[in-house]
């Protein structure tokens, strides 16, 4: 008799839990360069006002967000590329139309170890060093040691945007290093004399490594315009946003707490970015 | 009354179904496996053979040959940037100590040079402005010091030991006309370099030389590239809508079906113009598709490889020339000396490399049909993998199967003595207590979560063999001190940490099966333990052992979390030629590509099919080493 009573208490419990879980869940997958900090940040101050709202983030990388979006395992798809066309015809055979939000402007910072000399690099000299044809440091003024070159993986966002504006369109170079994330690549560049890597502006400052110059601009802010390596992050939803998924990117990219949070992340809002980048 | 026959029937069945399960699992996996990996072939073959009917084939041959050139010309740019900053090192300082000073002034005084840029009028204000922002400059310039200006001047001109006050206070005044000319880099900067170049004698007349002499070949690349990529890109869009419009086709087949169910007259409207969108989507990307001649396309690439004997005669009288000429420099730079050495040693194969392009380039024809054996061989011994790509994309697998295959070795050659020698000892030696607490010790290793290991070996182990391969002591080892901190070696040691506990458990296993009388007999006839345990125990359940051995072999090569994060994950072919040294560098993995690369590939594309190509690679690699081990562990049975 007891023993069924407990039983029943807890599966009632059970019960009242799942429905509240069940309430309004908001899930996020995608980008790591969007899901690691600025969206986890978005998420803590947004919840403060909607308790109820559970949000789930899965950093993976911007080839994951189609795919889930596509197979309705995401609300709310993070990239840091736009969409490529094989990928927009499952949607369009789906009969499903994705809808694109910028959600803020990013730099991507090229960055090597504090101890490497090297301060600037032209446009030039960074494509070459990740297709490959510069292989060592003395070759662009730095010391005579092999250039070790870090890369994101293929599934990431940022690869694609690096080989488009670094790399004027060419292929990476056999030597490079596919790493997992920035975070992998901060600590590889950060314990390497001889790496250089690049990051999304959010990963840009850290102990034991610096930024380069790319044709005499730093990434930062003011820069936007003149800096070759900038490039839209989206979010990406099926179809136009509605109810809490429409509430959050609202939030997310227009009002003043999220741009707040966005620049201390380090990116650029969205609304910013596009004034200067007119510019 | 206990289980009727039924209950136990039930029961039976409940297990042997459970057991018949698996099988019919393994069967759909293998399935699975094929199915989604077999189109890659075709696929493959269509990729090459656009790639040849493009010619673009044949710009890869020229681009090869560009590369052993590239190869030569890295090595004497290199051998000139040494012999120069050996020779006018001191002009070279002041650029240094400016690009530190220019560092400076952005990262610190960013706000103080802004503020004074923001002055509009020339007021004395202006004025006054000025001379203090030149004020801050100087001193915040000298503040760093010259011990930490040598720091980075040394790295690059070794044989420095100071740095003279002349060049810090012109250095300062570079640094304050930058500041002044709104971030603006003074062309005197960019011009030092240019100009001790001028200066280099014969060394620059020889590496000027050097560098002119592949304008032929470059522009001729050029030429045959822009004309193939034409084609192939077209080739390639039209592969690529053809594929958008099956895909859309199968979506409209989909979405009428829905139709007959609905009976909702609302519905069915939303319906029918979801279908008529898609079938404007449809006929948007017929009309996209472009139909190209292939016969006209090539005819100028033809043309343009008539020039290519008359280039390539050339190279081979300009190269060795200029080469030779190396030989007569009096080199200050030690550094220098060795570049013009290696630069020596590449020749001839440069040479040779020549010579087989020539002959290649001249035998190539567009017409030759590409075979699906050309495409599996092109698949197996290919040596580039290269996925993702703006122009073509190749899957070779020997990048891949030679990272793994060095990895296994590796971790192999320190977890069998490791974990043999453990199983023996706590086998034959140890005492009941202390094989008590060895064994769950040894074995719990094996409940360690892989993704653990691999962040244990970024965080500590990483970092410890770098350092360690740097320390005096170890250095004179060859291939130490390592370049890389994600290496082969470390890979190694990671998965044989994980190997030594499947290899244990199994050789334990093993040499507990030995019948007793064996150790009783051999002890009885006087032999001592050591010679018991290694001339007829270890001999007797040797079948068994090796069979350990080879599962702990297929668990490492199949491991993923551990590579993927450890390997360094370059896809390329090791450098063997380096020896022993081979193992501080980076490689890629077949296991480490799948989970790389799935992310980005979408289901049917040919990088999908290839990845799994890969996985049928790995299974029947994995399904060889058990079926072995089974046939062993079956003949020791007997």
């Amino acid at each position: 008799m007891k023993l069924k009573s407990i039983t029943t208490a807890l599966a009632v419990s059970a019960a009242i839990a799942a429905t509240a879980l069940g309430q309004s869940k908001i899930i996020f997958k995608g980008s790591d360069t969007l899901g690691n900090k600025l969206v986890p940040q978005l998420k803590a101050e947004y919840i403060k006002t909607n308790k109820d709202l559970d949000i789930e983030i899965t950093p993976q990388g911007s080839g994951h967000a189609f795919s889930n979006l596509l197979s309705g395992s995401a609300d709310i798809g993070m990239s840091s590329r736009a969409v490529k066309q094989d990928e927009k015809d499952q949607f369009d055979a789906a009969g499903k139309s994705l809808v694109e939000h910028v959600a803020a402007w990013d730099m991507i910072a090229v960055i090597v170890n504090e101890e490497n000399p090297v301060k600037k690099l032209t446009l030039e000299q960074l494509g070459d060093i990740f297709t490959g044809k510069i292989k060592n440091w003395s070759e662009v003024g730095g010391a005579d040691a092999p250039i070790s070159s870090y890369t994101r993986n293929s599934s990431s966002g940022t690869y694609k945007s690096f080989s488009k504006l670094g790399m004027a369109g060419e292929d990476y170079g056999s030597d490079c290093q596919k790493l997992e994330g920035n975070q992998q690549i901060c600590t590889e560049v950060s314990k390497n004399v001889n790496g250089i890597g690049y990051v999304g502006l959010a990963y840009s400052k850290g102990d034991n490594f610096k930024t380069v110059k790319i044709n005499n601009n730093s990434p930062k802010i003011s820069k936007l315009a003149t800096y070759p390596l900038a490039r839209r992050l989206y979010y990406y939803t099926v179809g136009e946003p509605t109810g809490q998924v429409k509430a959050f990117l609202e939030f997310a990219t227009t009002a003043e707490k999220a741009d707040e949070i966005t620049e201390a992340v380090g990116f650029i809002p969205s609304k910013a970015g596009e004034q200067s980048a007119a510019k | 009354m206990g289980l009727n026959f039924n209950s136990a029937g039930i029961v039976k069945g409940f297990f042997g179904g459970n057991a018949y399960l698996a099988i019919v699992f393994l069967l759909f996996i293998c399935l699975f496996l094929f199915k989604s990996g077999i189109g890659f072939i075709p696929a493959y073959k269509n990729e090459l053979s656009n790639a040849r009917k493009a010619g673009l084939e044949v710009s890869n041959m020229i681009d090869y040959e560009l590369k052993g050139y590239y190869a030569i010309s890295a090595k004497l740019n290199q051998a000139f940037t040494s012999e120069k900053r050996e020779r006018f090192g001191e002009k070279e300082i002041l650029k240094y100590v400016y690009e530190e000073f220019e560092g400076l002034l952005d990262d610190e005084l960013e706000d103080n040079i802004d503020g004074y840029l923001d002055i509009d009028e020339d007021t004395t204000e202006k004025a006054e402005a000025k001379t203090t922002l030149l004020a801050e400059i100087d001193s915040a310039c000298r503040g760093l010091g010259e011990k930490f200006l040598l720091s980075k001047v040394t790295p690059r001109i070794p044989s420095t030991t100071s740095i003279s006050d002349d060049t810090i206070d012109s250095a300062i005044e570079y640094a304050q006309q930058y500041a002044l000319n709104d971030y603006e880099t003074p062309e005197e900067i960019d011009q030092i370099l240019t100009d001790i170049a001028d200066q280099m004698g014969a060394l620059g007349v020889i590496n000027k030389d050097l560098k002119k002499s592949s304008a032929g070949l470059e522009k001729l690349h050029k030429t045959v590239e822009t004309s193939a990529r034409k084609t192939y890109d077209i080739l390639k869009n039209n592969y690529k809508l053809r594929n958008s419009i099956q895909k859309l086709k199968e979506g409209l087949v989909k979405q009428s079906g829905k139709l007959d169910n609905l009976t909702d007259s609302e519905k069915i409207a939303t319906q029918e113009t979801l279908i008529s969108e898609i079938q404007t989507k449809i006929d948007e990307a017929k009309s996209k598709i472009v139909e190209v001649d292939t016969e006209e396309a090539i005819i100028p690439i033809y043309a343009a490889l008539e020039g290519h004997p008359a280039i390539i005669e050339k190279l081979r009288a300009v190269v060795p020339k200029n080469i030779e000429k190396l030989k007569d420099i009096d080199f200050i730079s030690p550094e220098a000396k060795e570049y013009a050495a290696a630069i020596e040693e590449l020749l001839p194969q440069y040479l040779e490399i020549l010579d087989e392009q020539e002959t290649s380039i001249s035998n190539w024809t567009h017409e030759t049909k590409v075979s699906y054996f050309a495409a599996i061989k092109a698949f197996f011994f290919g040596l580039d993998w290269k996925t993702g790509s703006n122009r073509q994309s190749l899957y070779g697998l020997i990048p891949l199967l030679s990272g793994s295959l060095l990895i296994s070795l590796v971790a192999m050659c320190f977890a069998v003595p490791l974990a043999i020698g453990t199983a023996i000892y706590v086998n034959q030696f140890a005492s009941k207590r202390e094989a008590g607490i060895l064994k769950p010790a040894i074995e719990f290793i094996q409940a360690i979560p892989s993704v653990v290991l691999g962040l244990f070996g970024i965080l500590v182990v990483g970092g410890l063999l770098k350092d360690w391969s740097a320390s005096p002591l170890l250095s004179w080892l060859p291939g130490f001190p390592i370049n890389d901190r994600l290496n082969v070696l470390l890979a190694g040691i990671l998965l044989a940490f994980m190997a030594s506990p499947t290899i244990f458990t199994l050789a334990e296993d093993a040499l507990n099966n030995v019948p007793k009388a064996f150790k009783e007999a051999s002890l009885a006839m006087g032999a001592t333990r050591l010679q018991t345990s290694l001339k007829v125990i270890l001999p007797a359940a040797l079948s068994g052992i090796i069979a350990a051995i080879m599962l702990g072999f297929g668990r490492v090569i199949g491991e993923t979390m551990v590579v993927l994060l450890v390997a360094g994950n370059k896809a390329k072919i090791p450098n063997f030629s380096e020896g022993i040294a081979v193992l501080g560098q980076p490689v890629h993995t077949m296991t480490g590509i799948i989970a790389q690369e799935y992310g980005e590939a979408s289901p049917g594309s040919t990088i999908y099919q290839s990845l799994f190509m890969v996985g049928l690679v790995l299974f029947t690699i994995s399904l060889i080493i058990n079926t072995i081990c089974q046939r062993i562990l079956a003949r020791q049975q007997r």
